[in-house]
């Protein structure tokens, strides 16, 4: 019994030995992707929701792009912080991916008690696939019919109109301190767990107000259930056709955000464009395209040049509010 | 059982003591109601109180009978604690070493020391479990499971 | 509603065209496969093939999906009998009696009943969600912050009707539930509670993991001489049921589907709350409430049907409202918005047709799961004749699989044996280990709908009893809190006078 254990352990001891005599023979790289291995894409969520559809759908394509295995592994944990710290510490060789929606790895780095091991610079952004706007929306049958009135009325109540959102510290919450700071009004905001349970509060009756993604409201607008008073896009987000935008009435609110996929700073700029090329030319496909608006997301490429720029235009903007929460 | 449960009264006691002060940190209260720390501090005195009470009844009340258990043999012991040792190597090695040969130790190890010993059987039930658990998952259910430094 | 029916019949003609029965099949397979495969759970199944259906008409992959979810459930209910291994928190509570009832060489009859009492439940969630949807979701809108935070203080007094012998240990173990619950990130203020710096540590402790570790590894531990104490005899006739087995699941199986069923309408609510109520409501009216946790039949039927009611009433608000009740409907919804349908009310005005083929297909995935499971019993069954070691090493490679592949993360392997060993100590101190299960999945939820009620009555705790529905649910908490412990007592002193 004793001697079986041993046994077994000195196979274990020798299995952790043989890798370095591979590490050795294999240190000669070739050009990217080598033939046969795999790539790993980390979705930092659990499997079934719209990070995770995107990745899976983008890994197929790009397992025939390149010809190499492509693997969406999921890593959740700690509000994705688990599976972009496993990134970061992977080897900087392509060959470890991770899907990274913004602004959720901002709170990371940005609040020091969470003592992240990354900052913006430990990035190399590939490509961005995609942007959410996100939107207020109230019921039906709400006294506030119009945006200028519902703003009008969280000044004269101050703290008492009641927003639901999808959780503290998450997008639809970020989007309402930076609509507070902008209109320069207080709203009670109400924490649920996720889209899906602040709109059946919103249909329930028991808030006022809901801020939530544009796919969030999708549902409920069509069969009039709700209205959406502004939405937090440039202009019109395509999954709200005819809804006007918070700049346009005049609230100084520019809020999307952005999931794209990035590596380890300092991968190979050669490697990066292999990538990048890749991704390009899926994101151009139709089918790709509709599988992504078919899930409610609205597809937004960008190479990785364009992706760095749009992830420090988004920290100086959204940066200052995501403190003010912080200390709060 | 009257030792036993002095002791589980006692360790419970601890716990309490030591979760009340790891929530001493935390805000008790908030402008909008409990804060982070108001439910470790009430429940860490009612579990207190709890451990307290058990103490008390295993000193104080009749004898208890033990519950319907098998005995703690030296030989359960010490399987025990090869399986405790063994889900911890497979905690620490599953990473490096990947699933397969982790998952194929794991089940050679365990397999003869808690009473299976046919060589063959051992051999087919590891390859089995770690390489044929791997392929399933892998090919049915497109979830890869972690390659080890060797590429397995 | 003679229409409505007319029209589930149209639905059930499409459905049962040969492919669409072919996806459920392959559905049921790969579901039962996943679910007896501990750690994935019916979530995340039908999370990864999703995007296989994208170029599959809306009919055949929503089929497929949902047989996928329906064949993940009942695999987890096979662990959880033959081996002791929960695949989900709901399904924990069949250890208590199904295991032991595996023991005693009556596996098939756990799992017949389990499959029977799922159908049965099935069955009825279904007619009423083509009845009543309508009536149902408007009353779980109703179900504010402040009704759902009575309605967990409801499933948390349920924890005295879980009590064994002592008291104050069923007390200890609950209360121990509610500090694995606190751990992570807290709903609050965001701040890091019990995380020790760990940052594996930030979401909480997995309550999957927390369920295999006390079950199964717990049991291996205690269970390692060569030969069982109590005889693993099978023989194959003990898989059909006999005339008492009838007798006694009847009443559990129809309560269990009227307690899934209702809880199930209700957004957000755990389906654990479901089967442990169940439970708790078949000892508390059983004439011989010993024999729960020996291998009582009831206690297998009754939460198995609440589970599988639970599931089906979750789609009403989807259907009615384009709300997921939960995050497999979630998966669900996506599959839908792929198709190019919108879940909601208007759902069955502009796609009529492929509503109702849905909804039969759901019944459909139900009928091929009985009849695909019924044959094999004898074969799961048939591992309880393995040689006792090789059981054993089967059921913790099983955990270790589960709790990494969970999360692909090596950490919750540490978390399953933490909680292995804590769950053999509660089996030789006597400490109940289903109230820790229970607190620990009610724990956040409570926290969460307080904060969410305060939140919205600015601090006044008055919100909780202001509201007609929140004050009867915390009136009937009481109530059945006070029974229980009364009751509780009194067995007690009567017994061997223990508190």
């Amino acid at each position: 019994m004793r001697r079986a254990f041993l046994a077994g352990f000195a196979t274990a001891t020798a299995a952790i030995m043989l890798p370095w005599f591979f590490a050795i023979a294999s240190a000669q790289a070739q050009t990217f992707p080598e033939r046969g291995r795999p790539i790993t894409l980390i979705v930092p969520y659990t499997p079934g929701g719209g990070v995770d559809f995107v990745a899976r759908t983008t890994a197929a394509a790009l397992e025939r792009e390149l010809s190499v295995p492509v693997q969406v592994a999921n890593r959740p944990g700690a509000g994705a912080q688990v599976g972009i710290t496993s990134m970061i510490r992977s080897r900087p060789d392509g060959y470890t991916l991770a899907m990274i929606v913004k602004p959720t790895v901002l709170t990371h780095y940005l609040d020091a008690s969470r003592n992240a091991i990354y900052t913006r610079a430990s990035f190399q952004p590939i490509a961005h696939l995609y942007s959410v706007s996100y939107a207020v929306a109230v019921p039906a049958n709400s006294p506030y019919q119009d945006f200028r009135s519902f703003i009008a009325a969280a000044r004269a109540n101050p703290e008492r109109i009641k927003i639901a959102d999808a959780g503290l510290m998450t997008a639809p919450h970020v989007m309402l301190s930076m609509l507070e700071r902008a209109a320069g009004v207080r709203f009670a905001p109400v924490h649920f767990n996720g889209g899906a349970p602040a709109m059946a509060a919103l249909l329930g009756g028991h808030v006022e107000g809901m801020s939530g993604g544009g796919s969030d409201f999708v549902p409920q607008l069509g069969s009039g259930q709700i209205k959406v008073l502004a939405v937090t896009a440039d202009g019109e987000d395509p999954l709200l056709p005819g809804i006007a935008s918070m700049r346009s009435m005049g609230v100084d609110v520019l809020f999307n955000t952005g999931t794209g996929i990035a590596a380890p700073a300092g991968t190979p700029a050669t490697t990066v464009q292999v990538l990048e090329g890749a991704l390009a030319r899926i994101a151009a496909t139709e089918i790709w395209q509709r599988a992504l608006i078919g899930y409610g997301i609205t597809p937004r490429f960008m190479g990785a040049r364009d992706y760095a720029a749009f992830w420090l235009d988004f920290e100086q903007r959204v940066g200052p509010v995501l403190q003010a929460m912080f200390a709060r | 059982m009257r030792n036993a449960q002095l002791a589980a009264g006692g360790a419970l006691l601890a716990l309490a003591a030591f979760l009340f002060a790891q929530g001493q940190s935390l805000s008790y209260y908030t402008p909008l109601g409990p804060g982070p720390g108001f439910f470790p501090y009430w429940l860490s005195g009612l579990l207190a109180l709890l451990a307290l009470g058990i103490m008390l009844r295993a000193i104080l009340g009749p004898p208890e009978a033990p519950p319907n258990e098998p005995p703690l043999t030296p030989r359960v012991a010490w399987r025990g604690a090869v399986a405790i040792a063994t889900i911890g190597a497979v905690a620490l090695l599953i990473d490096p070493l990947g699933f397969r040969l982790t998952m194929l130790c794991m089940l050679a190890t365990l397999l003869p020391t808690l009473g299976y010993r046919r060589p063959l059987g051992v051999a087919a039930i590891a390859v089995a479990g770690g390489f044929g658990t791997a392929e399933l998952f892998q090919r049915v259910l497109a979830t890869p499971l972690p390659v080890g430094l060797l590429g397995i | 509603m003679e229409s409505s029916i007319g029209l589930l019949l149209g639905g059930l003609a499409t459905a049962l065209e040969p492919g669409n029965l072919l996806f459920a099949l392959i559905g049921c397979v790969l579901g039962t496969l996943v679910g007896v495969l501990p750690g994935l759970g019916p979530v995340a199944a039908t999370a990864m093939l999703l995007p296989v259906t994208v170029g599959m008409a809306p009919v055949p992959s929503i089929i497929m999906l949902s047989a996928i979810y329906y064949g993940a459930m009942y695999g987890g209910t096979i662990t959880s009998v033959l081996v002791n291994v929960p695949g989900e928190a709901a399904s924990a509570i069949t250890c208590l009696d199904g295991y032991q009832m595996a023991r005693q060489g009556r596996a098939g009859a756990a799992l017949a009943i389990a499959a029977i009492g799922s159908f049965i439940g099935g069955t009825l969630a279904t007619m009423g969600l083509v009845l009543l949807a309508q009536p149902l979701a408007r009353l779980g809108l109703r179900f504010g912050p402040p009704e759902f935070f009575a309605l967990m203080i409801l499933g948390l007094s349920l924890v005295v009707g879980l009590a064994g012998r002592s008291i104050l240990r069923t007390l200890a173990s609950a209360v121990l539930g509610l500090f694995v619950a606190m751990v992570g990130i807290d709903p609050v203020i965001g701040a890091q509670r019990y995380t020790f710096g760990s940052l594996e540590l930030l979401d909480g402790v997995n309550v999957v993991v927390v369920a295999m570790g006390l079950f199964g590894v717990g049991e291996v531990l205690l269970n390692l001489e060569g030969k069982p104490v109590r005889p693993i005899a099978v023989s194959l006739g003990s898989a059909t049921l006999k005339r008492a087995d009838w007798r006694a699941s009847a009443m559990p199986i129809l309560r269990g589907s009227a307690i899934g069923f209702v809880l199930g309408f209700i957004p957000g609510v755990s389906a654990v709350v479901s089967s442990f109520a169940s439970y708790v409501l078949e000892r508390k009216l059983s004439r011989t409430p010993d024999r729960f946790g020996n291998g009582a039949i009831e206690g297998v039927a009754g939460p198995e049907t609440a589970n599988n009611a639970h599931a089906n009433a979750a789609l009403i608000p989807l259907f009615t409202l384009g709300i997921p009740g939960s995050s497999t409907v979630a998966v669900l919804m996506g599959a839908f918005m792929m198709n190019g349908l919108t879940p909601g009310p208007f759902l069955f005005r502009d796609h009529a047709d492929i509503a109702w083929a849905v909804i039969a297909s759901l019944y459909v995935g139900n009928v091929i799961l009985l009849v695909l499971n019924l044959p094999l019993i004898p074969l799961w069954a048939s591992i309880m004749r393995v040689p006792h070691a090789v059981l054993m090493t089967i059921i913790l490679a099983l955990c270790v699989l589960g709790a990494y592949t969970l999360e692909s993360n090596a950490f919750n392997v540490w978390m399953l044996l933490l909680f292995g060993i804590i769950g053999y100590l509660m089996r030789k101190l006597d400490f109940p280990i289903a109230p820790l299960v229970l607190t620990a999945v009610l724990g956040p939820l409570i926290e969460q709908s307080l904060r969410r009620s305060l939140e919205m009555s600015r601090g006044d705790f008055s919100i909780l009893f202001a509201r007609p529905l929140s004050l009867s649910l915390l009136v009937l908490a009481a109530l059945v809190l006070a029974g229980s412990t009364v009751q509780a007592v009194a067995k007690l002193r009567g017994a061997d006078a223990q508190i």
